[in-house]
């Protein structure tokens, strides 16, 4: 519009106060309604990120000014056994967490995407449990968790398999917080329902006239046409798993041994409850750093084998 | 059902009786797989809800009590007695709807600006909406912590409502953007002729058209606010000011944590879930289609 508008006024220097007039008054509508998001995203998004850079190098307890440290922090982070340790626990949880989700995800959609009479009572039934709050979830497992009256170990009992002590027991404590996040799968269950049904129904013919049948067509023609979808999830799924904390908050809070001391679990900690703000800034920020780097990395591999029909 | 499609193309009579046949039986089938798998993915709901009405000697019991009889209430009752639980339920009505309110709201005038308004650096400020999904909330707490007590805004709601009304999330913002797109232009062009201002066009002609992404949205903001655990435990002290996520966790990790004390935690959990489950029942029907008809499928 704007390229219209200078070949009709020839570059006049009188009219130049009114071209920008002009110019302002374009895009000022535009600007006008982004308005509330530009100041929420100075304020509370790009504002305290590079704060966090700033109160990465000092040393700051709440009270009295901020003291300049330079490097220190990171000095600290990187010299202390516990970083390590959240670091192993949240990509440890992460990956085989992720990895399970998309499968179960996927299967759980596939299984609902059938126009059978009363599907959708099994597609509420699965979804729900991904709604329930994180406190409720939390005191619910740690209740099934239990090891002396908890279902787990009763039903443990039916099929006559030991009594384990789950989240209590260091080898087992983030497998059963990776069981329990497969039970909230609803969400991404549900992208994927939605990705099943942009599949054109032709190609699925077109494939069964070749002779294609259940898994060649689900390798073929489903997960190749679902690409996009798995893309979106796992990127999702990943920034999002990097992130948990409340229930391991509440559940156990990183025992025993350490062994659920998850990142940001040991952010939170550092920050209020040691009040070393400045060295969880750093914590903070290179938590940042590294959802970045996995997501970029993400979006540089998708180019392999993510397919886009146009 | 995919196959008796293709089938159904070269379809006699008598063929067609056995197909109606083999798709009962194809029905029976997905039921008898799907229900048990309803149950175990049902079952710890309703594991939490019947714990929360047991006694609690039968609680405390192994093997336990699949049906709980007799039906008690008096870890609601406990639970009531020893906390301010209803001061905290009516504490998180208020933060989620206002905070669903101002981000549906503030979500949709930036989403219309972005879908119909063209402005200088549009694409890079879209750009940097959907560069925010990558930026955890716990990497920005510490510093939106201080600038809250900048203001002078620690132990007030504010800092958990203020922020949905500047831009209300960029996931919003994405999905609402994708459903303005969706609109022909034409209808806004129409009224640009009759004189309405880029408001009215939002308001009167475009918005009503959204109403399932709307719900959608309204759904999950509110689900997200009412779930909302590590902001309003860094933002908030006083116990009377807390909403029902973190009051219940602040009460039932001191003197009354254990075991013994399972009938109240379960109680507490079930009066938090309900809510969800309600407004959740009430929107199925939109939130379904809305889910389905939205660009998710990353297209």
């Amino acid at each position: 519009m704007s390229a219209n508008l200078e070949a009709t006024v020839s570059p006049n220097r009188t009219l130049r106060g009114g071209r920008i007039r002009v110019a302002l008054r374009k895009n000022f509508g535009g600007y006008l309604f982004i308005m509330p998001w530009l100041v929420g995203f100075f304020l509370f998004e790009a504002g305290p990120l590079l704060g966090a850079v700033g109160l990465s190098f000092v040393d700051w307890k709440f009270v009295g000014p901020p003291n300049w440290v330079g490097l220190e922090n990171y000095q600290e982070m990187f010299g202390n056994e516990l970083f390590y340790t959240s670091l192993y626990n949240t990509f440890y949880y992460t990956f085989i967490a992720v990895g399970l989700q998309l499968v179960v995800a996927l299967a759980a959609a596939m299984v609902i995407n059938q126009r059978v009479w009363g599907i959708n009572f099994y597609r509420v039934a699965f979804f729900i449990p991904s709604i329930v709050p994180a406190v409720g979830l939390a005191y619910l497992w740690m209740w099934i968790y239990n090891p002396e009256f908890g279902l787990l170990n009763a039903i443990f009992d039916v099929i006559q398999l030991p009594r384990q002590r789950w989240i209590y027991l260091p080898q087992y404590a983030k497998l059963a917080y990776i069981f329990m996040s497969l039970w909230g799968v609803g969400g991404t269950m549900v992208i994927f329902l939605a990705g099943l049904q942009g599949i054109p129904e032709v190609l699925y013919e077109a494939a069964s006239i070749d002779g294609a049948a259940w898994w060649a067509r689900f390798r073929f023609v489903t997960i190749p046409m679902l690409t996009p979808v798995i893309f979106f999830n796992l990127v999702l799924g990943i920034i999002g798993s990097f992130q948990i904390f409340t229930a391991g908050f509440l559940m156990t809070n990183g025992s025993p041994q350490h062994s659920t001391l998850f990142y940001v679990l040991y952010l939170y900690r550092s920050a209020f409850e040691d009040l070393q703000f400045g060295y969880a800034s750093a914590l903070a920020w290179v938590l940042f750093l590294i959802v970045v780097f996995f997501t970029l990395i993400q979006f540089r591999l998708s180019g392999r084998w993510v397919y886009y029909e146009n | 059902m995919r196959q008796s499609n293709t089938e159904a193309t070269d379809t006699a009579l008598p063929e067609e009786r056995k197909r109606t046949l083999r798709q009962r039986l194809f029905v029976l089938f997905t039921h008898i797989y799907l229900f048990p798998l309803a149950v175990v993915a049902v079952f710890p709901l309703y594991w939490l809800m019947s714990t929360s009405v047991k006694f609690r000697g039968n609680i405390l019991r192994f093997p336990p009590q699949w049906f709980p009889d007799p039906i008690t209430i008096e870890n609601y009752q406990r639970l009531f007695i020893t906390n301010p639980f209803e001061i905290w339920y009516f504490n998180s009505l208020v933060i989620t709807i206002s905070a669903t309110l101002g981000a549906t709201l503030s979500a949709s005038l930036v989403a219309f600006g972005f879908a119909r308004l063209h402005f200088l650096g549009r694409n890079l400020w879209f750009a940097v909406v959907l560069a925010t999904l990558m930026v955890p909330e716990s990497v920005l707490i510490i510093p939106r912590f201080a600038l809250m007590r900048f203001f002078g805004w620690i132990d007030t709601w504010i800092p958990l409502i203020l922020p949905f009304f500047l831009g209300g999330g960029a996931f919003n913002i994405f999905l609402l953007r994708q459903f303005f797109r969706t609109i022909p232009l034409e209808l806004d062009e129409a009224a640009k002729i009759d004189g309405a201002s880029n408001l009215r066009i939002f308001w009167q002609i475009l918005l009503p058209n959204l109403k399932p992404v709307l719900a959608v949205v309204v759904v999950f903001t509110a689900i997200f606010n009412w779930n909302s655990f590590m902001s309003p435990l860094v933002f908030i002290n006083t116990t009377e000011k807390l909403p029902v996520a973190v009051g219940i966790q602040m009460v039932l990790a001191g003197s009354q944590a254990g075991p013994g004390n399972t009938g109240a935690m379960m109680a507490a959990s079930t009066l938090i879930t309900i809510p969800v489950i309600v407004l959740f029942a009430f929107s199925q029907k939109y939130f379904m289609q809305g889910i389905v008809l939205t660009g998710l499928s990353g297209r």
